[in-house]
């Protein structure tokens, strides 16, 4: 798989505008969370969102997924301003998502977990499923065997059946990325997918998130503290700072942006120092 | 011996009965975190539409029990227009209080329009006692539990192989994650209180075949409280296991310690056994167990 030329290849692949976020504001009673942020996702693009803790990364990828409005601003997607937007339908436009503490069906084995990643695709209706009927038989077919490649794709075929409560947590969030995987999103938002991982196990996971967006041209968003996987992985980064955006760029940008190290960098390497 | 197992019977076959009202209040508490106390009611309401139809407009049961399905299914639409939705996101102790508001709403509306006289309701299940050896069951108990079995592996079967099922284990389990997979809500909580609410319909016709269909069956139907608190809320099997325990326990009491205590245990009873249990396992038998950070 080639990993190489990120930064050169990132600005020749990106294609047109997917999402574009004009000065969002977010407040939660007196609290500014979010303070007229912008920036502009583009197809095919891997899209970091980095800052210190409470930066208002999460609270970023929640207005982009419909769990949060913005109380100003506007988010654009495929072209199209939205105004109030729910999950389900962020949803059905083609917006899965992966959560910071893994939000998984816990006591339903991996591939049920998947599986409810295909809901959207599904089309039989209620009475069909009930009486296992009709559509409900077939689509069902064509969602197992979709779901399976998934399941080979991200390795963990012996885990098919396994109740996912139980499985180690660095298996858990590789078939959390498969169920956003399911439902075949245009725009996959990662938060922290590596978050509490050994190195072995973060290693993995950048070379999921590299297939997917190579081999699918998938668009991916991504909020990850760990800088070196950060730095491997995107085509552009934006920093956020106590809900301010603080700089944006490439990573070679945005890791020489004074600002950034003031305000992130700085503090990292003082500490790894 | 004989007799002791004739009474276990009748009474595991009672403790049925329990679970199939048990079953209701899971469903909706599993899926949504509501205790939905208006099942109760929902019982009855679906009882006597179904004794009011075949008994004043002569409906025949084939139709009047498909009838006052989908009425149930339009309850379980107008809930969560009316009540569910406007109230999404309050604490579950709201939620709680307006389920007792729809319990003297459906009651009240049953009321309107049969009156509250008792109604007999003959489903044509025989009532001949039959004989096993020297036992004697009733026959409409043993078709009752088996219309219960058959029921609750129908559910089970709905939730572990069709999508829908899927989908509502998955709202059970995450409500954030089953939105963000593109799940609305919305149509989930219509959907299980719908299952609810045909749950109440097969419990309706069951009980109100039995002891006829008046506004004290809600009493009888709260028998499911204590199958709740022992089988925990969020448990299927459990609500089956606690109903047989219940049902069983109760009637082995009436008959054994009745006499010494001076009889009318039945009433009390069932509470006393799953206030037992509570101290031990205050989640019930199969409920989740509940672990706090602190």
């Amino acid at each position: 798989m080639a990993a190489q030329p990120q930064e050169s290849a990132g600005a020749a692949r990106a294609g047109e505008s997917l999402l574009k976020v004009e000065d969002v504001q977010l407040s939660f009673g007196g609290v500014h969370a979010l303070r007229n942020v912008s920036f502009e996702i583009r197809r095919r693009q891997i899209f970091s969102i980095i800052g210190p803790n409470g930066a208002g990364k999460s609270s970023m990828l929640n207005c982009i997924n419909g769990f949060y409005q913005p109380s100003a601003g506007t988010i654009t997607y495929k072209g199209e301003p939205r105004k109030q937007m729910r999950p389900y339908q962020a949803a059905s436009q083609g917006i899965a998502r992966t959560f910071q503490n893994i939000a998984l069906f816990t006591g339903m084995s991996t591939l049920d977990n998947i599986m409810t990643g295909r809901h959207l695709k599904a089309q039989s209706t209620l009475v069909e499923n009930a009486l296992w009927i009709g559509r409900a038989r077939r689509e069902e077919m064509a969602h197992r065997h979709f779901c399976e490649e998934i399941i080979d794709f991200l390795e963990i075929q012996q885990h098919r059946k396994t109740p996912v409560g139980t499985l180690p947590y660095g298996l858990q969030k590789r078939v959390e990325l498969g169920r956003a995987l399911a439902a075949e999103p245009e725009l996959l938002l990662l938060d922290e997918p590596m978050a509490g991982m050994n190195l072995e196990e973060k290693q993995d996971m950048a070379r999921f998130i590299l297939d997917v967006n190579d081999q699918y041209g998938m668009t991916i968003a991504l909020i990850e503290h760990d800088m070196a996987v950060v730095m491997d992985l995107s085509d552009r980064i934006v920093v956020l700072d106590h809900g301010e955006k603080i700089g944006e760029g490439t990573p070679d940008e945005v890791s020489s942006d004074p600002r950034v190290i003031e305000a992130y960098l700085g503090t990292q390497q003082e500490e790894e120092a | 011996m004989a007799f002791f197992i004739e009474v276990l019977v009748g009474g595991l076959l009672a403790g049925l009965m329990y679970s199939l009202v048990a079953l209701g209040f899971v469903l909706i508490f599993k899926a949504s975190g509501i205790f939905n106390f208006a099942q109760a009611a929902m019982v009855l309401f679906a009882a006597m539409f179904i004794a009011g139809m075949s008994g004043e407009w002569g409906v025949p049961l084939w139709l009047a029990i498909p009838i006052t399905i989908v009425l149930m299914i339009g309850v379980a639409w107008v809930v969560e227009r009316v009540v569910l939705r406007p109230l999404v996101n309050q604490e579950p102790i709201v939620m709680f209080m307006s389920t007792i508001g729809i319990f003297f709403c459906l009651i009240g509306i049953a009321e309107i329009f049969w009156g509250s006289s008792s109604r007999t309701l003959d489903v044509g299940i025989p009532r001949d006692p039959i004989f096993v050896g020297n036992m004697l069951f009733q026959t409409y108990d043993l078709v009752a539990g088996g219309i219960a079995v058959v029921l609750v592996l129908l559910l089970a079967a709905f939730a572990q192989w069709t999508r829908m099922g899927r989908v509502l284990r998955a709202v059970a389990d995450d409500h954030q994650a089953a939105q963000a997979v593109g799940i609305r809500l919305s149509t989930v909580w219509v959907v299980v209180w719908s299952i609810a609410g045909f749950v109440a319909v097969v419990a309706g016709v069951v009980w109100g075949g039995n002891l006829g269909v008046q506004p004290v069956m809600v009493d009888v139907a709260f028998k499911a409280l204590p199958v709740l608190l022992l089988g925990g809320l969020t448990s299927i099997p459990g609500a089956i296991v606690a109903g047989l325990i219940i049902g069983g326990g109760e009637a082995l009491a009436e008959v054994y310690l009745g006499p010494i205590i001076g009889g009318g245990i039945q009433d009390w009873f069932a509470y006393m056994i799953a206030m037992a249990f509570m101290v031990y396992r205050p989640e019930g038998m199969f409920g989740e167990k509940i672990i706090e950070r602190i």
